[in-house]
């Protein structure tokens, strides 16, 4: 099902940006990346018809004026891109697979997190990606291929529900870092509700100012790798940083927040040593436990 | 910066970003925590999700929680509908069953509980009915009711004419219209989610999609579910169906649902007439090959040419096209007004001569045949229907059945009668004949009132057959009884509020008749003809047996239990308002579930006293009242409130039931219609607890206020009996103010009152009886008061039970009379028993306890064992110490006993301090000459004149003997002041005082031996002193 030569490249280049037209022009293996991208799609997706014209076009529209395209072309998911393209134009069998492959697998992961209102956020995503408004382009057009089609949609969901959540009043509007963080020490964890009501107050307090104390990067990273349990490989990613020198940075804000618990805790509590300690065990336990978990 | 879009977070994550970019982005993310979370979900591992199992999910022959499953009787992307069986109820049902593929059952479980609690709110004809929901295994499932017949869409598929294809849509909005009242927007209405029975019944169905109507988010729908997501009988080919099958159904949706807008009833009625527009014109109105054109056609008001030529009137053709209007607030504002302009005119009349009719057989009334055509002549004769219940004859023969009766309460009870029945008679026509003309605009609504209407006509035609028949009892409530019949204006107001779930047509006259007995119960129970109620309800059970109507079944077992109750047989009320539970419950009857709840606290908590499980019940009728909606129904919401008082009083938690009458009070003083005489009862309520508080001019203010407010509303007359329970509440209040003689003369009125209209030994009798008793034993009279103790005591264990607190009150007083008459075993053992009986009723941490353990402290001092009265005693103030706070007043009394114990004991400064601290609070919440007060003064005096301060006593006696010397209290204590004055006086080392001191000897002296035996131990010790001290005086009064 292969396209005679020639024919591919004018289709990408009918919506790429001006400036790559001569560097795409003089790629040599340009028409074969494309016919196998288009194959590869085809595959993926047997069922699914789709003019050549519409995927190319969607392809060319998403490079990048800077950098290399062929690069870009080459580490395109192209089976996603195949999809999104297709549903984009209103294709019945891509809108059930997509339905099938990407939102309700989206669905499983998204159930963890926004417990009881799946089924809102999937039906807003539903309509947000799938049809267009007032003329434009449904929203799926905008999806470039060089992510994961299923985590392009499950940030676009996860807006959504944060969305959602906010209109309904059950998300506070202000940020609540400390909070956040404190739930390491989870709510059932039954040392903790041993612990008396003014020392999880203190506690509480103190995580609190402790956190207050580190920089945004450092909360940033103790959010993103024991809160969200991004992986340090992820984390050197979006840093652009060795993952040694990532999982460093993660330690240091680690130790620096613990040191600070500890201090304003002893002020908060008229404790001996070895009873904050004690307190500060728990907190410590629990970093711990989440940065093997995490790191291993 | 504000947050980058979707793509840029995903090309972040996976480093895809240029450098400077990849910068800027970091940037933000690490102070954006809404953008980290994001991140997070996005970089999260796709998790496996299990493709769908394409076999069917359960065989034929299994088993789910108790239904057995019979054959696939659909498909749907998320769930399968089987054909089953009940064997239970031995019926047919339908079960859709989820499965919880790759999604979270807990997930799905909600989902389906909100489709089955929308469904459950809407019992209505044009609604499937929701019988059940369940989880088993790893599915979850919902029992429906099982229709034999065809989807609207295959319905369809058969040519009709016109005018039974717009009277099936107009069933099936007369369901929309319900769901809306409701507060619910279907969110898929299409002809695949309406059934056509085979018996004719049109029902709407899957509400998957369902939610309540006032929530939005964002501007965007979010409808609840999948449901439709290629649901096969929904499948209609078009191009658009298949996309549809991602998003509902959209060639049925309105602009703004299809462009994610707020959706509201309006979207619904687009739908509908979308549908409908297609159904009688074999094309649907908007054309477009892709959503994005259908909408534009939606919104340029684009509508395609009907494809056959028709004879549609040009009214149907118009209301259609305006439920089609792209804007919302063009269209109709709401589902009944297009469905008035839909209904086809005749049809409407000829519907309604048949119901009427069918009304007036069994009213057993004579009503000719009216033709259709002769609507005013028709109207009029709906009115003249009245005049055979309540005419001008059966007016003089009621009138005249009131006198023969000969009791003294006759003749304002019959005022009270005929005017109330004259005015809702009066209104009844009014509505009735505008009823009658106004159908010819809105059908539905009229169908309502006039349903509705006739069913106050039955009560108010019971009403009158028990009235001509009256008897003394029947007048004594006639009052009360006519006070019952539920206003008709609600029939018009809020039709689907004022009537009882309708039965479907084919079981209409049965159940109508059965209603029709109902109410002729009622009528005897109002009337205070107990056992005649029972027996029409017993034979009711019997007649509706094999009807399969459930609200019905509620409705006997409900009036059959709380007749039982009213018997006094509360074992067997507990029975049946339990299975009236059941009944109700199935019937999804929330309304009659709400009631049989506040009767069953009434039953469990006032009747038979079992305070923990009354007080877990308190849950279920809270809850039950809370999902009728207070305000939607203010009269079942105040019953609750005055149920709940009457439960905390009993339990002694004051200021909640405080809290509980108040609110009960307002909401029945805003309320019109049967809540109007509550009032009267929260203000007594709320004067027994003013009482308790001892804020006894509050309480008596209360009680004269309930009164005024009585007689104000012709709820009683000052004749009337039930007046006596609050002449007898009044009296109290009297008795603590000190008012005696007023007391006494209102005890006395009182009781004849009650002695007038009732047997001997009515229960109402008790609480006069023993309060009284109270009042002659303060008197002295000793033996008046142990045979009054005696009567109230045998009503209340018969009436009551053993246990009730009442009766224990009653045994207590009758211990104390034997303690007064120095019989201290049979003191003790009464109030033993007294204490044994109250820990079973109300547990022992009550400080209900208060009263037997006070006695059993005073009789164990008098005995000379101090000790075990101090722990008694101690015990009592720990109970309302704990019940009310340490510094409350009404551990006041129970200070001054463990005072007389210190005195007893030669504690003489403990006595002093306790009694100062009750003084202080006394004064405090009872005023500085409350009888209270007299008391704390007597005993500080008496604490201060042991220790030899004499000069310290005087003032406080004096201000005590000028408090006995306004108001006549107990003349003990009066004597007992005087004494103590005069000893006071006697020992100071000033010698102006005796010639004082001499006289008040002579004072106490003489009530002293005015009190008899009561006072013997007091008379004794003033004659020694007087023997040691005045030898001179006592050989004079020798």
């Amino acid at each position: 099902m292969s396209q005679a030569p020639e024919t591919l490249t004018p289709l990408l280049l009918a919506g790429a940006p001006e400036s790559l037209h001569d560097t795409l022009r003089s790629a040599p293996a340009l028409e074969a990346l494309l016919t196998e991208l288009l194959d590869q799609g085809r595959a993926a997706w047997p069922t699914v018809a789709l003019a050549p014209a519409a995927l190319l076009h969607h392809v060319g529209r998403h490079l990048r004026a800077e950098g290399t395209p062929l690069d870009a072309l080459k580490q395109l998911h192209a089976a996603d891109v195949y999809l999104a393209c297709a549903c984009a134009q209103g294709e019945p069998q891509a809108l059930q697979l997509f339905e099938k492959h990407v939102l309700q697998k989206a669905a499983a992961r998204l159930s963890q997190h926004l417990t009881g209102m799946v089924d809102e956020v999937l039906q807003v995503t539903r309509q947000r990606l799938l049809l267009g408004v007032h003329g434009g382009a449904p929203k799926i057009a905008e999806y470039s291929g060089r992510g994961s089609l299923g985590g392009w949609v499950r940030i676009v969901a996860s807006r959504i529900g944060g969305e959602l959540l906010e209109q309904t009043g059950r998300h506070e509007q202000s940020s609540t870092p400390p909070e956040a963080l404190e739930q390491l020490l989870s709510r059932d964890d039954p040392e903790r509700n041993v612990l008396q009501a003014h020392s999880r107050q203190a506690l509480s307090e103190s995580l609190q100012a402790a956190l207050a104390t580190l920089s945004e990067r450092e909360r940033a990273l103790l959010r993103l790798h024991h809160l969200h349990g991004l992986t340090m490989d992820r984390i050197a990613t979006l840093y652009a940083e060795p993952r040694s020198s990532v999982a460093r940075h993660v330690a240091q804000a680690r130790e620096r927040l613990l040191k600070q618990t500890h201090r304003e805790l002893a002020a908060r509590l008229k404790l001996d040593g070895r009873e904050v300690e004690s307190l500060l065990g728990l907190v410590q336990s629990r970093l711990d436990l989440s940065l093997h978990r995490l790191m291993g | 910066m504000g947050c980058p879009s979707e793509t840029t977070l995903s090309d972040f994550l996976e480093g895809a970003l240029p450098d400077a970019h990849r910068t800027r982005v970091l940037a933000h993310v690490e102070g954006c925590e809404r953008c980290q979370e994001h991140l997070a979900l996005g970089a999260s591992a796709a998790e496996a999700v299990p493709p769908p199992v394409d076999g069917p999910l359960v065989t034929t022959g299994t088993q789910l929680s108790r239904y057995v499953v019979q054959e696939r009787i659909g498909r749907g992307a998320m769930g399968e509908v089987y054909a089953a069986h009940d064997p239970e109820l031995d019926r047919r049902v339908a079960l859709k069953l989820l499965r919880p593929e790759g999604r979270h059952l807990e997930e799905l479980r909600l989902r389906l509980l909100r489709e089955a609690q929308a469904l459950a709110r809407l019992a209505h004809p044009h609604v499937v009915t929701v019988y059940d929901v369940g989880v088993c295994e790893d599915c979850v499932f919902l029992a429906l009711e099982l229709v034999e017949g065809a989807s609207l869409a295959e319905w369809l598929e058969s040519p009709r004419p016109w005018q039974d294809v717009v009277r099936v849509f107009v069933d099936a909005g007369r369901g929309l219209a319900a769901a809306h009242a409701a507060g619910l927007v279907h969110r898929d209405f299409k002809p695949g989610n309406v059934l056509v029975g085979k018996d004719g019944r049109v029902r709407v169905t899957d509400f998957g999609l369902a939610r309540p109507s006032h929530r939005r988010v964002l501007g965007h729908a979010a409808p609840a579910s999948l449901d439709t997501v290629t649901a096969p009988a929904s499948l209609v080919d078009s191009p658009l169906t298949h996309s549809g099958a991602l998003l509902g159904t959209p060639a049925y949706m309105a602009p703004e649902q299809l462009q994610g807008h707020g959706v509201d009833a309006r979207s619904d009625q687009f739908s509908f007439c979308v549908a409908l527009y297609e159904a009688l014109h074999g094309v649907r109105p908007f054309e477009g090959r892709t959503l994005e054109a259908l909408g534009q056609a939606a919104r340029e008001g684009r509508i395609r040419a009907p494809e056959r030529a028709s004879k549609i009137p040009a009214r149907v053709r118009r209301a259609v096209l305006r439920g089609l209007r792209a804007q919302p607030e063009e269209r109709f504002p709401s589902m009944e007004a297009l469905l008035t302009e839909l209904a086809p005119r005749a049809g409407r009349r000829l519907a309604w001569v048949g119901s009427s009719a069918a009304v007036a057989c069994l009213l057993g009334l004579t009503v000719g045949y009216v033709a259709a055509h002769r609507r005013q002549a028709r109207c009029e004769l709906e009115a003249e229907r009245l005049t055979t219940i309540w005419g001008p004859e059966r007016r003089a023969r009621i009138h005249a059945a009131f006198l023969a009766t000969g009791k003294p309460f006759a003749a304002a009870a019959w005022e009270t009668v005929a005017s109330t029945l004259d005015g809702h008679a009066d209104t009844w026509r009014e509505l009735r004949t505008d009823a009658c003309t106004a159908s010819r605009d809105d059908t539905y609504d009229s169908w309502q009132t006039a349903a509705c209407l006739d069913t106050r006509l039955w009560h108010l035609a019971a009403v009158v057959d028990v009235l001509e028949k009256a008897d003394a009892r029947t007048v004594q409530n006639a009052p009360q009884m006519v006070a019952s019949l539920e206003g008709v204006s609600g029939c018009r107001d809020a039709p689907e509020l004022a009537n009882r779930p309708q039965p479907p047509d084919a079981l209409r006259p049965r159940v109508d008749a059965a209603r029709r007995k109902l109410a002729e119960a009622r009528a005897h129970m109002d009337a205070g003809n107990h056992p005649g109620a029972l027996k029409e309800t017993t034979a009711l059970l019997q007649d509706i047996q094999g009807l399969d109507y459930r609200p019905l079944e509620a409705e006997v077992l409900t009036l059959h239990g709380y007749a039982h109750g009213l018997a006094g047989k509360p074992k067997e009320a507990e029975e049946h308002l339990y299975k009236a539970l059941w009944a109700a419950e199935a019937g999804r009857d929330d309304e009659t579930v709400a009631r049989v709840w506040n009767l069953l606290l009434w039953v469990v908590g006032d009747q038979m006293a079992r305070m923990d499980e009354a007080n877990r019940l308190v849950h279920h009728a809270r809850a039950a009242v809370e999902r009728l909606g207070r305000e939607r129904f203010p009269h079942i919401a105040t019953d609750l409130h005055l149920r709940m008082g009457g439960l905390l009083l009993m339990q002694g938690k004051l200021d909640e039931a405080d809290a509980e009458f108040t609110q009960g009070l307002e909401l029945a003083r805003r309320t019109a219609g049967p809540s109007r005489p509550r009032v009267t009862y929260f203000l007594t309520g709320l004067g027994r607890v003013r009482s308790r508080q001892l804020r006894a001019e509050e309480a008596l203010a209360l009680y004269q206020e309930a009164q005024a407010y009585a007689f104000q509303e012709r709820q009683w007359s000052p004749e009337h009996p039930v007046l006596a329970l609050n002449l007898n509440n009044i009296a109290t209040e009297l008795l603590a103010l000190g008012r005696t003689q007023e007391a006494l003369d209102t005890f006395q009125r009182s009781l004849a009152l009650l002695a007038a209209a009732r047997s001997k030994d009515h229960a109402s009798l008790a609480a006069p009886l023993n309060n009284l008793a109270g009042l002659l034993r303060r008197e002295g009279r000793l033996e008046e008061a142990r045979s009054h103790y005696a009567r109230a005591l045998a009503i209340f264990e018969r009436s009551k039970g053993t246990d009730h607190p009442s009766t224990v009150t009653a045994l207590g007083g009758l211990g104390m009379v034997a303690y007064d008459s120095d019989r201290l075993d049979e003191a003790l053992a009464h109030n033993q028993q007294a204490l044994e009986r109250i820990q079973r009723s109300v547990g022992q941490d009550s400080p209900r306890l208060e009263m037997s353990l006070r006695n059993l402290g005073l009789i164990h001092l008098r005995a000379g064992r101090p000790a075990v009265a101090r722990r008694n005693l101690t015990q009592a103030l720990g109970l309302l110490q704990k019940a009310n706070g340490t510094d409350s007043v009404v551990a006041c009394g129970v200070e001054r006993d463990l005072a007389r114990v210190d005195l007893e004991t030669g504690a003489f400064r403990a006595a002093l301090t306790r009694c100062q601290r009750a003084l202080a609070l006394d004064e405090a919440a009872q005023g500085d000459d409350s009888p209270d007060v007299a008391l704390d003064l007597a005993c500080l005096g008496e604490a201060h004149l042991r220790l030899r301060a004499p000069e310290q006593a005087v003032p406080l006696l004096e201000r005590a003997r000028r408090i006995h010397a306004r108001v006549w209290l107990d003349r003990k204590e009066a004597g007992r002041v005087s004494f103590l004055l005069a000893r006071a006086l006697w020992e100071r080392p000033a010698p102006d005082g005796r010639e004082q001191a001499t006289a008040l000897i002579r004072e106490a002296k003489a009530w002293l031996e005015a009190q008899g035996l009561r006072a013997r131990r007091e008379h004794d010790e003033l004659m020694e002193w007087q023997a040691r001290h005045l030898p001179r005086v006592s050989e004079v009064t020798r």
